[in-house]
């Protein structure tokens, strides 16, 4: 069940912040070509995340909001603007670089799960710790504590196709956590369950950022998700949108 | 090309044509009544070009590898029929000496006739409508010298005919094209072949010295002639012709022919078929009379149209294993296509769409390929051909020039054989993808096996035990291999699938059942024997046991993927900065077992076929080249009797040619061919071999060995023993055991039926040798001449007891050994030119074996080369495999990226995993290759120097293999690691 929270804030920067942000996006564009057309995802947008917080990043179906995610965590290039990681420009990281700070210091937490369909659940857990050059039998442990915490460790022989929809997002929040990442990026994580397992995700998602100290980010259009975050960033045509407020946030609610 | 393993080709191709009719319209009906369903489905040909390009390849070669096979079939028949047609001319038949009316091919023009033979085939055809000229012949071998050339022939067929009737056989061709007046003809001049103007490199004027009863004659050339029959040409034999007075005059042989040719009534390629009728007008009058009538050119033809047959069966068998992996990829590739359309059909089905429909939109789709594959396949196998044929002028050409042809009958055959086999599969394919669970079909999760599917596995599973068991009965009942090796495989899979129905596990079940199809196939031949008794079994038993070793081996492979995954692992974890992208190369293929089955199936029965031929090739090519393939001796001297040397050794010294590095010197003398027939005792036709007398030193000095030994004979000494001392004895060679090629054509070949190669010892074979008075004389065979002794051929008995049997011997061979064997060839050249008056041809033993192996050889090679088309069928599905992984997986290697994986892990990965399936593959097919070619090679009775493994040519052929699997895959595999995360992970 969802615990009683008070309401997040909404605002693109975290407020009163005193130390250097975690995430720190400055003027950030992101275009794409398509055929002959360009579309502008992102026109500009500033946003920043303090650590251990926990920020729901929300808007309408073709706003940006994955885009945002994408960008923010090294999946895709920016065409303008800054980004700094940690205190780490981006930008200025070679691919190789930069998967292998994914690798470390990066969780992800996908819609449809995106786990590895021929690996069992502890395989897929353990795979960024193979991927950080972690021994095999010492990811495997982690990996099966990561399951614990999940409270799957009694699944961890079984592949995807064999576990519910709930529990195949428990495998990937798993699989986010096992390397112990500065940052979780969670994209839609309950889009595909229903209410009762997506407040049990939500709660444990929740009890991880409070417990762990992670930083998430959570791309969500569910108000319901968006409630349980810290702070609420509302993004509209590829742009920050201030002018939301927490009237709009309680309306949307509703 | 007329025939193939016995039907009419044009029945073949009406029955073809019918059955792909059927398809056709099959198709055109969909496109008709579902044009909707049949656009779906050819719409997706146009969608992916790469990928298309890929399937049209590898459907194609079933088509291609059935249009080079025949077109092989059609260049042999035209090539040789033409060079019948071209050498006889109007020469239809052939009277000869001969202990039959009807006399075989082989052994004419060996023996002289009498003249007045002339006269009573004349008589007896007069007034003949069916016989339009009659011809004297007389064949005299002699050396030639062309002085001013510089010159030596030594062995020359010098033949005489009669001017005055070559108009009825079409007269004497020229070789600019025009006619040779032969009777215009002076004294002194002769007219020389084509053959022999190159040979001699001889013009019109230049004198040519040819030596009779060791008397030099000069000749002058009046013209060259092309080469044929009438011009003296026998087979491969250098002639020269003139008017048969003339000859009979110059060689003291008034009053002797050796043949009369007669020319039916018609032209050249129509007239065989009178042959009957000509027959049966001389049998009467040739009766008791010791001459026979040879159908030289309907022989000749049949010959022709037999080898072209036997060679396009050959390679068409030996092409099984390419269209067995083409069926597979087949089968892959709308597997594959049916997977990525697996959500997709679901849904159609969900909303109403019938499995029939699902069936005809795969059938559209397959058909659009098979169509264009068909037509690629038909027209690289014409070039196919062209360049198999090129292969055999260089290898053949010197005995046959190879002319490439492709009737157009073969090519709608091959066309219409592979689209029926490719539709054929792309039905059965469809039938079985279209068998899906909707609701898992729509969730992408794993399909679930119904009860009634269970029920199916039972029936079918009876239907195999009962029928497997029926046909190895069958199989038994008639000695023959094939039914009973089939059936015997076919049981254990009926056994699995009842075990299956009752809830046994899956994989001690399958994997019990692959070895036990391995062990049958892999039983030593002597203990398939001990267990089933003997069975006839043929070349269609090399495909039998290829297909079904293979599935053995890639059930066992499949059914334990786990056990080798984890191995596979944990060695990728000795390299741990890469255990990620070992972890996810051997999960995909241990998670699709289908189709890394199928895969490593296509490989196995590929790499299988090419394994056995160059296995076989190389342990028969050691096996004949061994040291004792010469039987001791280093240099061979033939002499014809034309020129007779009373003694060698002195006639060698006395003309400067120094015999001190001779360590022995031992003479062989052989009557005619025709004066060579022999017989087992008690029976009545007479066969073919060649005897040879055997004087004391040859017996002393020959390092002789035997691999059977007649009861009494416990050692080889013995038997040489034997020979030496014992009138009336003799040894043979191993080519006369029933099963081997024997000497002469077919059932033309003396063969010692009733020994088995298995015997070591066996009771004395008694042989009856043809005297030319008509008498008989008997001999008793006591050994077996070991095989590994390829130099000897024929029968061997001591020169005294020959000389009471034949009067005259037709020609002489003197062997030397000598103390430096590496001067081998030199002394032969010397031996030559010392005694080329003689027409003595002088040859280095081992040489010859040599260039007897290389043809061989060179041979097999071609074939490999051919078999080695199936590895295209591999190669192009593991691109195909490969570009769709690439597709199929694109959101997954988003996650891989984005959890970390370096571009070149990605790659890494995908290499692995080919690496892997590839290399099962050619590992099973390699070990599968060795075993089988190891137990044929040692249950061969000439096998006795032990079996060895050509590396060389198999690592060649491996690496080669997995080294273009893994370019193939590198270029998908470049491509998804290039893709980039975030747009990896929206794809759908």
């Amino acid at each position: 069940m969802l615990s009683l929270r008070k309401r997040p804030e909404i605002q693109p920067m975290p407020a009163g912040m005193t130390e250097q942000p975690i995430i720190h996006a400055q003027q950030v564009v992101k275009t794409y070509q398509t055929g002959s057309s360009q579309m502008t995802a992102l026109k500009g947008v500033d946003f920043a995340v303090a650590r251990g917080e926990m920020v729901a990043v929300m808007g309408p179906s073709g706003s940006g909001k994955t885009t945002l995610l994408n960008v923010l965590s090294g999946l895709d290039e920016v065409s303008a603007g800054t980004i700094w990681l940690e205190g780490q420009d981006l930008a200025k990281m070679k691919d190789r670089k930069r998967t292998d700070y994914r690798a470390r210091r990066m969780g992800f937490i996908f819609q449809v799960y995106n786990l590895l369909p021929v690996l069992s659940a502890v395989e897929n857990v353990e795979l960024p710790l193979l991927v950080s050059g972690i021994k095999p039998s010492l990811a495997r442990a982690k990996a099966m504590v990561a399951l614990e915490t999940v409270g799957l460790a009694t699944w961890a022989k079984h592949r995807p196709a064999e576990l519910s929809g709930g529990q195949r997002q428990r495998v990937t929040i798993a699989r986010s956590l096992v390397n112990d990442p500065a940052i979780v990026w969670a994209d839609e994580p309950t889009g595909a369950l229903d209410s009762k397992t997506a407040a049990e995700i939500m709660s444990l998602m929740r009890e991880l950022n409070e417990t762990k100290g992670l930083t998430l980010v959570i791309v969500t259009h569910d108000p319901v998700v968006g409630a349980q975050a810290d702070r609420i960033v509302y993004v509209r045509d590829g742009q920050i949108d201030t002018a939301r407020t927490a009237a709009d946030d309680a309306l949307a609610a509703d | 090309m007329h025939e193939i393993f016995g039907l009419p080709m044009s029945t073949i191709m009406v029955v073809l044509l019918a059955v792909l009719t059927l398809f056709l319209f099959a198709v055109a009906l969909i496109a008709w009544r579902r044009p909707v369903l049949f656009k779906l489905g050819v719409r997706n040909i146009p969608r992916r070009r790469a990928q298309s390009t890929l399937i049209v390849v590898g459907l194609m070669l079933s088509t291609l590898i059935i249009s080079a096979a025949l077109g092989v079939g059609d260049t042999l028949e035209y090539s040789a029929t033409s060079d019948v047609y071209r050498q006889l001319g109007h020469v239809d038949e052939l009277v000869v000496k001969s202990r039959t009316v009807d006399a075989g091919v082989q052994s004419a023009l060996t023996e002289t006739i009498d003249a007045d033979t002339l006269g009573l085939v004349e008589s007896a055809v007069a007034g003949d409508d069916s016989v339009d000229g009659v011809m004297p012949l007389l064949d005299v071998r002699v050396p030639v010298i062309n002085e001013t050339a510089g010159q030596v022939e030594p062995s020359v067929i010098l033949t005489g005919i009669d001017p005055a009737r070559l108009d009825a056989f079409g007269g004497l061709k020229a070789a600019n094209g025009g006619t040779v007046d032969l009777g215009a003809v002076g004294d002194g001049q002769v007219v020389i072949s084509e053959k022999a103007a190159e040979a001699l490199d001889a013009k019109v004027g230049d004198a040519l010295t040819i030596y009779h009863a060791n008397t030099p004659v000069t000749l002058t050339v009046a013209d060259i002639a092309a080469n044929s029959t009438l011009a003296g040409q026998r087979e491969t034999a250098i002639s020269m012709v003139m008017p048969l007075d003339r000859l009979q005059a110059l060689t003291e042989q008034e009053g002797t022919l050796t043949a009369v040719a007669i020319s039916n009534a018609g032209g050249v390629r129509d007239s065989a078929a009178a042959d009957d009728a000509v027959v049966a007008k001389l049998a009467p009058v040739l009766e008791g009379k010791q001459l026979g009538v040879a159908k030289v050119k309907e022989t000749a033809v049949d010959n022709s149209q037999q080898l072209a047959s036997v060679f396009s069966s050959l390679f068409l068998v030996l092409g099984l294993f390419s269209v067995a992996a083409g069926v597979l990829l087949i089968v892959l590739i709308f597997t594959m296509l049916a997977a990525e359309r697996r959500s997709e059909m679901g849904m159609a089905r969900a909303v109403g769409t019938h499995r029939r429909q699902l069936i005809q939109q795969f059938i559209a789709e397959g058909s659009g390929y098979a169509i264009l594959s068909g037509f690629v396949g038909a027209g690289l196998g014409v070039l196919a051909t062209f360049g198999i044929a090129a292969g055999m002028q260089a290898l053949l050409g010197e005995f046959l020039p190879i002319e490439p042809h492709v009737t157009p009958r073969s090519l709608v055959v091959a066309y219409s054989l592979g689209m029926v086999i490719t539709f054929l599969a792309v039905v059965g394919s469809s039938w079985k993808v279209s068998r899906l669970n909707v609701v898992a079909a729509v969730r992408d999760i794993p399909d679930v096996q119904s009860p009634a599917r269970k029920k199916s596995g039972l029936v079918w599973g009876v239907l195999f035990l009962l029928g497997g068991a029926l046909l190895a009965l069958q199989g038994l009942a008639g000695d023959q291999a094939f039914p009973f090796y089939a059936g015997m495989s076919l049981v254990p899979f009926g056994i699995a699938r009842i075990l299956r129905f009752f809830g046994v596990p899956g994989r001690p079940v399958y994997s019990v059942v692959g070895m036990a199809v391995l062990i049958l196939w892999m039983l030593p031949q002597n203990v398939a024997e001990k267990l089933f008794g003997t069975l006839d079994g043929d070349m269609e038993m090399f495909f039998l046991s290829g297909i079904f070793m293979v599935i053995g081996a890639t059930i066992v492979i499949v059914q334990n993927t786990g056990l080798l995954l984890a191995g596979v692992s944990r060695f990728g974890s000795l390299f741990r900065s890469q255990l990620p992208a070992v972890r996810t190369a051997v999960a995909y293929p241990g998670a699709s077992t289908g189709r890394t089955g199928m895969t490593i199936a296509m490989f196995s029965l590929i790499i299988f076929s090419l394994v056995m031929i160059a296995t076989m090739n190389h342990n028969y090519v050691n096996l004949f080249l061994g040291d004792e393939a010469n039987a001791g001796w280093d240099v061979r001297a033939d002499a014809q009797s034309a020129n007779p040397i009373a003694d060698f050794e002195g006639t060698l010294a006395q003309k400067g040619v120094a015999t001190d590095g001779f360590t022995a010197v031992g003479t062989v003398t052989s009557p005619s061919l025709f004066a060579s027939e022999a017989r087992l005792a008690d029976t009545d036709a007479w066969k073919q071999t060649v005897v040879h007398g055997m004087d004391a030193a040859f017996i002393d000095n020959a390092e002789l060995a035997f691999q059977q030994r007649a009861e009494g004979y416990a050692t080889d000494e013995d038997i040489v023993r034997a020979l030496a001392s014992q009138p009336n004895v003799a040894v043979i060679d191993a080519s006369a055991l029933p099963g081997g090629s024997g000497i002469g054509m077919g059932d033309d070949a003396l063969k010692l039926d009733g020994l088995t190669s298995a015997d070591e010892t066996f009771a004395p074979v008694t042989v009856e040798l043809a005297a030319p008075d008509g008498g008989t004389a008997t001999v008793t065979v006591i050994g077996i001449i070991d095989s590994k002794i390829g130099s000897l051929t024929g029968l061997y008995a001591a020169q005294s007891t020959l000389d009471a049997v034949y009067p005259k011997m037709a020609s002489t061979s003197w062997y030397v050994a000598l103390a430096d064997p590496a001067q081998a060839d030199t002394v032969a050249k010397e031996i030559e030119s010392a005694l080329m008056h003689n027409g003595v041809q002088g040859a280095s033993i081992r040489d010859e074996l040599k260039d007897a192996q290389q043809q061989e050889a060179g041979f097999l090679y071609l074939i490999e080369g051919f078999m080695g088309l199936g590895l295209f069928v591999g190669v192009a599905a593991v691109g195909v495999i490969a570009f769709r992984s690439v597709v199929e997986r694109r959101q997954q290697i988003g996650v891989l990226r984005a959890l970390g994986y370096q571009r070149g892990m990605v790659s890494l990965s995908f290499l692995i995993e080919t690496a892997f399936v590839v290399g099962m593959g050619v590992l099973s097919g390699t070990t599968l290759g060795l075993v089988l070619s190891r137990n044929l090679f040692m249950a061969d009775d000439a096998a006795s120097t032990g079996f060895t493994v050509p590396w060389m040519i198999i690592g060649t052929i491996l690496v080669a293999t997995i080294a273009v699997a893994l370019l193939m895959t590198w270029m998908p595999s470049r491509q998804a690691a290039r893709i980039a995360p975030a747009e990896a992970l929206r794809y759908e």
